[in-house]
Parts: C-alpha cells; sequence; structure tokens
C-alpha cells in the first residue's frame, strides 16, 4: 500500500513538474534550440526570390556551393576592413573593461563589506547608475564630457569630439559605469564569510593583505569566477553602448563586434541574414573552446579554500 | 572611524585611499546628474553664453523647455522596418514602456522562479540536466543568432506583437534561475512535509507555502528585470518597431537635430531617469538586499 501510494506521489509531482514547466521548455525550444540550429541551417542556405510570384525564400544551397557564405564573409571581412578592426576593440575592451572592472569592483566590496564609513551610501551610489538607461547615462556623460570638460580646464577640443581620444573616454564610461552589480555581488559574498575564520586568522598573526588573498578572495572566488566566464561569453556580444553613444552610424576604427553585428542585422537585407548568421555561428565556435578554455584554466589555477 | 586610529599599516592606508577613490567616483556620479538637472531648464543661448553655472534669476529657470520636449515627441513617424506610420507621442511612448516592462519582466521572473523551484524542490533526474542546461546556456555564447530569431518570430507571427515580445521574454535567466535555486534549496523540507501531511497539493505548496518564504528574492530579481526591460532600447528596434518605447524615442531623438540643444537634450534624460531614480528611492533596500550569486559549478 505504502508504495503504491508513494508511487501515486511520484506520478503526481511528475505531472506538476511538467506543466509547471511546460511554457519554459516551448520558449526553450523554440528561442534556444530552434534559433541556434536555424542559424546553423542559414549559413548553408540561400535566397532566392521567385520571378514570377516576387516573393523570396531562404533554400539550400546545393553541395557544390556550400561554403559560399563563408566565402562571402571572408570577401566582405577583406573587401570592408572593418571586422579586423571590431575584433582588435572587442579585445581591448574585454581586457580594460572586465579586468579592470573587476580589480576596482573587489577593492570596493571590501571597503563596503568591512562596514567602512560611509560604506552603506557607497554601496547604493556604486548601483544607481545600473538602474539608468544606457540612452540617459551616455548622453549626459557625453554632455559633460564635451561641454563642461573644455569649459572648465580650457580644452580646445572635448575628448569625446576629438577623434584620438574618443575610444578611449568610450571605454573609460564602460568601466566607470559598469561595476555596480559586481560590487553588490562580491560584497554579499563577503559578508556572508564565517568571522570566526578571519578571526582564527588574524589570532594566528596573519596580516590584512594575507587575509584578503588567503581568506576572502578563495572564499569569494566562485562569484569572481562567475563574471570572469561571463566576460569571455560576452567578448563578441559586447557593444561597449556604441549604439547609445553614436547611433548607427559609428567611424570603422571604434566598432566593437557585438556593434558590428547588431549594425549589419538592423540594416539586413534578407539576404544579408545569411551572411551574419554565418558571422555568428564562427564567432560562437570561437567563443565556445574559449569560454570552455577560461573555466576550465580558473578552476585548475583559481586561489583554493584550502 | 576606531579602525583608523587602532592600526597604521596596512589595511589603514587601503581603506583611506579606497575611501578617497570611492568619495571622487560618489562625486563624479552625483555631479553631471545636478548638472544635467539644472541645465535642462536653461535657455538655449544662456546655456551657450556659461555651460556650468546656474541660472542666475529665476525667470532663467525655463520649465515650458519640458513643454517643447513633450511637443518634440508628439506626432506620427515611419517606422522604417515596417513602412507603418506610428504615434510616437510621449504617453503612448510610456505606455508601452510601462507594459513592455511590467510584462516582460513579470515573465521572464516568473518563468526563472517556477524552473528554480521544479530543480530545487524534486528528486527527478531531468532536474539535473535542466540545470547543467542553464548552466551551459549561460556560460556558452551562442553569438550573431539575431538573423535567426528575427527570421523565426516572423514565421511564427511573433514579430513585433505583444504576445510574440512577453512569450519572447518569457526565457530563464541564468542569474536569476541560480537565485532562486539557491533561496528556494536551503529550505527545510520540514515545511512543505507538514503541508502534504495536512492534503495540501503541490501548486498550493508552492504559491502559499514556498514562494511567500522567498518574496524577497522575487522582489528584487522582478525589480532588477523591469530596471532592465524599462531601459531596453535595442530589444524595441528590432523585434517590436510599432511600439516604441521611451527608451527608442530617446534614441530616436538623438538621431535628429532635436538634440543638438543641450537642454532639451538633458531634459529628456531627465524625464527618462527620474521614474527610475524615483523607484530606486523608494526601494533600495530590496534592491541591493536580496540577490546572491554563485559559482558555476
Amino acid at each position: 500500500m505504502k508504495t503504491k501510494a508513494m508511487n501515486q506521489k511520484k506520478k503526481k509531482d511528475l505531472i506538476f513538474c511538467l506543466l509547471v514547466l511546460l511554457v519554459p521548455m516551448v520558449q526553450f525550444a523554440i528561442f534556444y534550440v530552434g534559433v541556434n540550429v536555424n542559424s546553423f541551417v542559414m549559413v548553408f542556405q540561400k535566397y532566392e526570390i521567385n520571378e514570377e510570384t516576387l516573393r523570396g525564400s531562404y533554400k539550400f544551397q546545393g553541395f557544390a556551393h556550400l561554403f559560399d557564405n563563408f566565402k562571402w564573409m571572408f570577401t566582405t571581412i577583406r573587401n570592408e576592413g572593418l571586422f579586423l578592426s571590431a575584433l582588435k576593440n572587442s579585445f581591448i575592451a574585454f581586457f580594460v573593461v572586465t579586468l579592470v572592472g573587476i580589480t576596482l569592483a573587489l577593492v570596493f566590496s571590501l571597503y563596503i563589506s568591512k562596514k567602512m564609513p560611509g560604506s552603506g551610501l557607497f554601496r547604493a551610489l556604486l548601483f544607481a547608475p545600473s538602474i539608468l538607461s544606457a540612452m540617459v547615462t551616455v548622453l549626459i556623460f557625453r554632455s559633460f564630457v564635451e561641454e563642461v570638460f573644455p569649459t572648465v580646464f580650457h580644452m580646445k577640443e572635448g575628448l569625446y569630439a576629438n577623434l584620438d581620444t574618443r575610444f578611449g573616454t568610450i571605454l573609460f564610461y564602460n568601466v566607470w559605469i559598469g561595476f555596480g552589480t559586481q560590487v553588490l555581488m562580491y560584497s554579499g559574498a563577503m559578508s556572508g564569510i564565517d568571522p570566526s575564520i578571519t578571526e582564527a586568522a588574524k589570532l594566528d598573526g596573519a596580516k590584512p593583505f594575507r587575509e584578503f588573498f588567503s581568506i576572502t578572495l578563495p572564499l569569494i572566488y566562485p562569484t569572481i569566477q562567475t563574471f570572469l566566464i561571463t566576460g569571455v561569453a560576452n567578448l563578441f556580444l559586447n557593444q561597449i553602448n556604441l549604439v547609445a553613444f553614436e547611433g548607427m552610424d559609428t567611424l570603422g576604427r571604434f566598432m566593437t563586434v557585438g556593434y558590428y553585428l547588431f549594425r549589419g542585422v538592423e540594416r539586413a537585407t534578407k539576404a544579408e541574414f545569411l551572411l551574419y548568421a554565418t558571422y555568428g555561428v564562427s564567432l560562437t565556435l570561437i567563443a565556445a573552446p574559449l569560454t570552455l578554455l577560461t573555466r576550465w584554466a580558473l578552476d585548475k589555477f583559481g586561489p583554493s579554500v584550502e | 572611524m576606531k579602525i583608523f586610529k587602532k592600526k597604521s599599516k596596512g589595511i589603514p592606508v587601503f581603506m583611506i585611499v579606497s575611501f578617497a577613490v570611492l568619495l571622487a567616483y560618489a562625486l563624479s556620479l552625483i555631479i553631471p546628474l545636478i548638472w544635467s538637472g539644472y541645465t535642462s531648464l536653461k535657455d538655449w543661448i544662456a546655456y551657450a553664453e556659461d555651460p556650468v553655472g546656474l541660472p542666475k534669476k529665476w525667470k532663467d529657470w525655463h520649465w515650458d523647455n519640458y513643454k517643447a520636449i513633450f511637443k518634440a515627441f508628439k506626432g506620427k513617424k515611419e517606422i522604417a522596418a515596417t513602412g507603418q506610420f506610428v504615434n510616437v507621442g510621449i504617453p503612448t511612448m510610456l505606455l508601452n514602456s510601462v507594459w513592455y516592462a511590467f510584462g516582460t519582466s513579470a515573465c521572464c521572473t516568473l518563468v526563472s522562479l517556477l524552473v528554480g523551484y521544479v530543480v530545487a524542490r524534486f528528486n527527478f533526474k531531468f532536474c539535473g540536466w535542466i540545470y547543467a542546461i542553464v548552466i551551459f546556456q549561460m556560460i556558452i555564447p551562442a553569438v550573431g543568432t539575431m538573423p535567426s530569431e528575427l527570421r523565426m518570430a516572423t514565421n511564427l507571427h511573433l514579430y513585433n506583437t505583444v504576445y510574440g515580445m512577453l512569450f519572447m521574454k518569457s526565457y530563464v535567466s541564468g542569474l536569476y534561475f541560480l537565485s532562486f535555486y539557491a533561496a528556494l534549496k536551503v529550505i527545510p523540507k520540514d515545511y512543505t512535509e507538514a503541508a502534504y501531511l495536512d492534503g495540501a497539493g503541490n501548486f498550493s505548496v508552492m504559491v502559499k507555502i514556498m514562494f511567500p518564504m522567498v518574496t524577497g528574492v522575487i522582489t528584487s530579481v522582478f525589480l532588477l528585470n523591469f530596471i532592465a526591460f524599462w531601459n531596453d532600447y535595442q530589444t524595441p528596434i528590432l523585434y517590436m518597431p510599432s511600439f516604441p518605447t521611451l527608451s527608442y524615442g530617446l534614441y530616436h531623438c538623438t538621431q535628429g537635430s532635436f538634440m543638438d540643444n543641450v537642454p532639451y537634450r538633458l531634459g529628456a534624460c531627465m524625464m527618462l531617469a527620474l521614474p527610475l531614480l524615483l523607484l530606486f528611492l523608494v526601494c533600495q533596500k530590496k534592491l541591493l538586499g536580496n540577490v546572491s550569486l554563485g559559482g558555476l559549478k
């Protein structure tokens, strides 16, 4: 009897779980699995317009022309000359924004978690920019840099108007605005460390820096690791807010890959969708192993709790 | 302040430097915001003469700048992607922003919560797979799927529709799934066992017992999602061009000559920023207190 009742309970649980998961599963099937499979299929398709009906449709390229979209992509890269500089900028943005951002966020989080003077106010202030639209913060930042700086510092040209300092200014903005969420997570993780551990270390004579590197850092390492991994995963998606800064017409020298793809898709004809799908699949083939490699390296060489 | 006096080496120096940097950072956030606030009330000519200073007399505070901004947004504009003419006045855009931010954040939060609940509280084999899939989806980047996504949305008649957008945003957010999972996993089984013994069903247990215990996390995630979707202008550009939101409207305006007038430009920014700054002031504790994040194991 008991087993039968248990089986019935398990059956009820299973039906309940499946019902609860129905919408997420359908959504996932269409907009993750479906979209990615379709993206892959598009790489081997062409767009043809029927001369009688004047309607266009996507068709398989045929085995003789299987890699035509890749040829198209490489020809575009060679002739257009934008993609390689976008690639370089994406790496620069990753190193500057992610690494500098994480370092500063850790320093600020340590200050806040130690409940030093003004830490509550700083915590709120650090997060405040995250609640505003990038459109708003970019416009305010850009106006301030362009209008106030030249007046106050008697500069001939604003930092943004000057093409030589524009990219640096955009990167600075991204670091300046970007670490609110990280500070929230790191300071939360630091506050969660059992005080008896740090007290024991102090009694053993550990200096504050030793305490930070031997106790705090290893214990919050999983959170740092998450941000580093998602940073690498977003390497080719990061637009460094260029759409808000420049609209759809930035100069090639400032583009990142994320911006290049967004701008391309926004302007693309139905036939050109295939080109951008090919870019997407090719970049995924680079980014996915790179992310896994980063995860492996962070696991292997990261600080240990022991 | 004790710690500054008590110790003289190492951390105190670090703390003093950190304090100075944090103070400078805080000022760098506050000053441009204050400057934007009063500059948005300046006359264009007065602004050109002195871009930094405050308006000198009461009559120099031009509150009517905001009327001009309202007017500038009025009227119908052609949406290039669809060839349609759409009303892009501020009331319409505000309405679009409200349904878009509320609807999509509700869908995304609910879906992440439901999946987090099933994975945290049930012991089916597929729960482990779902956990793995969510983490996989989170860390393996799918670059450049926009063409495919647009094509799928168009083929399924979800493109440029309200229900389509709500369905598209009913996805499991990896970060928030982990937050819900962590919060729900630690609740002792005794709470639910007692309810089951009293004859409660799975749905009642979930809604009446478990969800109220994580209300703080649900509210925080909802608010964070709300802020993100309220500020999102790229999704409306690509997927729902007939439903311009305020963020989209601001983006649209930056492309025209209207935004060459700096006080107007900053006024438009303040209009978009004020509701969120108020929300932040009211819900600050909810936003800053309840979400934590573990590792990706």
